[in-house]
């Protein structure tokens, strides 16, 4: 075993262990602290596979942006429901069965398939850079310009959305 | 090196691990971010899949290489309005739980 799948399963393992606990912990503030050590174990996975550039874009923007306003969220609400209560739907080990049965039915469908047991080897792109390439793409008008564009106005409208909907009308009205 | 296998297995696990969180739990919080979950283990298949078309052709595939681009900012935004929602609703009604959001109910 080479030094880098020691570190693959050893990231890996650390991943799938955060992720179970942010699914099964009490307490939902270490729920959303458990998610950072998992999306942190997704960003070493992506150094893996040589995509530097979405390795710090997780890092930026789902520890930075996306978890840190989840945790606001959590303490927005947490007085309502208190960590004592029960946190999961009746018949859950039912949801724990089928959906074990659904990760197996996927892992018996990525072996069935011969080219998966390639490995997979350091690039060797000479000449050609995987970040200018994208720049180039997601500004050139017959690769990515138009998608890239609609992303930026998904997030205005997001954004509006988020203020819109978050704004306290009725407090407004009152006033 | 690393078996291609290897990366398709780990985001299976993380999807499942999401899809059990998304469906058990009752906080409308905790159902976003097993979402998060599912969508990174989109994420790790997509980068791998990238990883492997790339090293077959030795072109730099730009397909597979903006695709995640996409995923990660439809997460954002829906993430945003998501939690915009649930303070909506907790301002409202004061709960976090999603099945008892019930007013539009036949």
């Amino acid at each position: 075993m080479t030094a880098l799948q020691f570190i693959f399963i050893f990231v890996a393992a650390i991943t799938l262990i955060s992720a179970i606990l942010v699914v099964s912990i009490r307490k939902i503030l270490h729920a959303a602290l458990w998610l950072i050590v998992t999306l942190m174990g997704v960003a070493i996975l992506y150094v893996l596979l040589e995509a530097s550039f979405y390795a710090a874009v997780q890092i930026l923007v789902y520890i930075g942006a996306i978890a840190i306003i989840i945790i606001f969220a959590i303490m927005l609400t947490r007085n309502i429901m208190g960590d004592e209560e029960k946190q999961a739907n009746r018949g859950w080990g039912l949801v724990l069965i089928s959906v074990m049965v659904f990760a197996v039915i996927l892992i018996s469908v990525i072996f069935s398939n011969p080219m998966i047991n390639e490995s997979l080897v350091e690039l060797n792109t000479a000449g050609q850079e995987n970040l200018i390439a994208l720049g180039e793409g997601l500004l050139n008008p017959a690769g990515y310009a138009l998608p890239f564009e609609l992303a930026s106005l998904l997030l205005l409208g997001a954004l509006i959305g988020g203020v819109y909907i978050g704004m306290d009308l009725k407090g407004k009205e009152t006033s | 090196m690393i078996p291609l296998s290897w990366f398709l297995v780990v985001a299976a696990a993380l999807f499942s691990i999401g899809m059990f969180g998304a469906i058990v739990r009752k906080n409308a919080v905790v159902i976003l971010i097993s979402i998060e979950l599912m969508l990174n283990a989109v994420n790790i298949n997509l980068l791998a899949f990238w990883h492997y078309h790339t090293q077959k052709t030795g072109l730099l595939d730009l397909n597979g290489y903006v695709f995640p681009a996409i995923v990660i900012i439809a997460a954002a935004a829906e993430v945003a309005i998501g939690l915009a929602i649930i303070i909506a609703v907790h301002r409202l009604q004061k709960t976090v739980v999603a099945s008892e959001v019930n007013q539009m109910k036949g």
